[in-house]
């Protein structure tokens, strides 16, 4: 469960450019499903996101993750359960050129010490299950779209994360490609992972694999008076 | 002053540690007043990203602060030859009346620091900052210590005179101190004590006292050294 408390964001506070992201965002996101965060540009998605994923502090508020409170936390325990925790998917994709798709997915593992043999079938095993076996020693300029996404989500996976982060994953693939993530998270969830998404294409909110869609306008949830 | 490399270095550790634990000790104060982890205020946000800032400054402050004891100890016995009765650390800072009450305090300070680190370590190993108003009270008694150690080590090697005659340790650190064995041969008159030592000179270099003496005299030869 992750809960969050009157989450506020700032940027550059003080100066000229002011910018209010969040404005008293108070969510329950539940364990085990899929909740998709929807809204138009400029909503606070991403920011949002960020914060759930302690990739960003926010200005005000509280997060909860499974009862523990995590905007308090130096970064030395941050990276810890950002590590353990979470398993990132971005909307570029972020994939590092000039490796292969096979040394892409091992990298978040490495801090943890494990055996490279180890890491190494568990990397084969999960670019198996997601179809990419055969695209496990190519650079990653040589993949497609589709391909370089399915490669940022079996990287996301490598560390056994219990929540999926997904930013606008759908935002550069088509119907077809969109399907088939859609198809995955439906695999996540029924792994017992928590996906979270931001999307504001109807095909993710509207899919039957998404559990709760939450609306955001101008920082806010939709239907709160600002 | 003096102008050597030691002197300038523990004037610039000085002013550092100064600067750093005075910065520090007003965010302390703040934390210390207004910290409260159940809030999820701004103010309280601020605060914790600011204490991240502060422990991490203070941590190498402080190690500078250990460090700055044993370098203000190498200087002062770096500096002795510069001085006429010095023979050690000890004569290079009875120079002036600041050299002493500044190792005093620099002792002292080191162990406050010594201790701060210590509950800084343990505070930095939980999650919920249990030792955080301890530290930060700890920091508001270290400061003025620290910055009068500053104004006294200050005052102690910008006041350095190499005209002025001190003493060795071996009198400083002398039991015998205004009386004793000592002082009263120090004190005899001249000439009597010329006259007592020739006439006791053929007795000494009688050929059965030559032995005994060269060999006192071969014993006493490490000791002088």
């Amino acid at each position: 469960m992750i809960e969050l408390f009157d989450v506020r964001k700032v940027f550059n506070t003080g100066k000229p450019s002011e910018y209010s992201a969040l404005n008293g965002i108070s969510l329950n996101i539940s364990s085990n499903k899929v909740t998709v965060l929807t809204g138009p540009s400029g909503s606070g998605k991403t920011t949002l996101l960020s914060i759930i994923g302690c990739m960003s502090h926010p200005t005000a508020g509280r997060v909860k993750l499974s009862g523990r409170e995590i905007t308090s936390l130096p970064e030395r325990f941050l990276t810890d359960i950002r590590r353990k925790t979470f398993g990132f998917i971005f909307q570029q994709h972020n994939l590092i050129k000039g490796i292969t798709a096979l040394e892409n997915v091992m990298l978040p593992a490495y801090p943890l010490g494990e055996r490279h043999g180890l890491l190494k079938e568990r990397a084969i095993h999960l670019l198996d299950k997601l179809g990419l076996s055969h695209k496990a020693y190519s650079q990653i300029e040589w993949l497609s779209g589709g391909e370089a996404q399915r490669v940022g989500i079996v990287r996301a996976l490598i560390n056994d994360p219990s929540v999926i982060i997904a930013d606008e994953p759908t935002a550069h693939l088509d119907t077809q490609l969109s399907r088939r993530f859609l198809d995955i998270v439906e695999q996540f969830k029924s792994d017992g992972k928590t996906v979270l998404i931001t999307s504001h294409d109807p095909l993710v909110y509207q899919a039957g694999v998404v559990d709760e869609v939450v609306r955001l306008r101008d920082g806010r949830l939709e239907g709160e008076a600002p | 002053m003096i102008l050597h490399p030691a002197v300038i270095a523990n004037i610039i550790a000085a002013l550092t540690v100064s600067l750093m634990v005075v910065y520090s000790a007003y965010y302390g104060l703040r934390i210390y007043r207004h910290w409260n982890i159940e809030s999820g205020s701004e103010l309280q946000l601020t605060l914790e990203r600011r204490t991240y800032l502060v422990s991490t400054l203070l941590s190498y402050t402080f190690g500078l602060q250990l460090i700055s004891l044993f370098l203000y100890v190498f200087t002062a016995d770096t500096l002795y030859p510069l001085f006429v009765g010095a023979m050690c650390a000890a004569g290079a800072l009875s120079v002036n009346v600041f050299g002493y009450p500044t190792l005093i305090l620099k002792v002292g300070n080191f162990l406050l620091a010594g201790l701060w680190l210590v509950l800084n370590h343990a505070d930095n190993q939980a999650y919920d900052y249990p030792l955080i108003r301890k530290k930060y009270l700890l920091l508001a008694i270290i400061a003025p210590f620290i910055v009068v150690e500053t104004i006294l080590e200050l005052d102690y090697f910008l006041k350095l005179d190499a005209n002025v005659i001190t003493s060795c340790c071996g009198a400083l650190f002398s039991s015998e101190r205004g009386e004793g064995l000592g002082s009263e041969i120090a004190a005899l008159p001249a000439l009597p004590t010329l006259w007592a030592f020739y006439i006791t000179l053929p007795r000494r270099c009688s050929p059965a006292s030559i032995s005994i003496f060269g060999e006192k005299a071969a014993m006493s030869i490490p000791l002088w050294r």
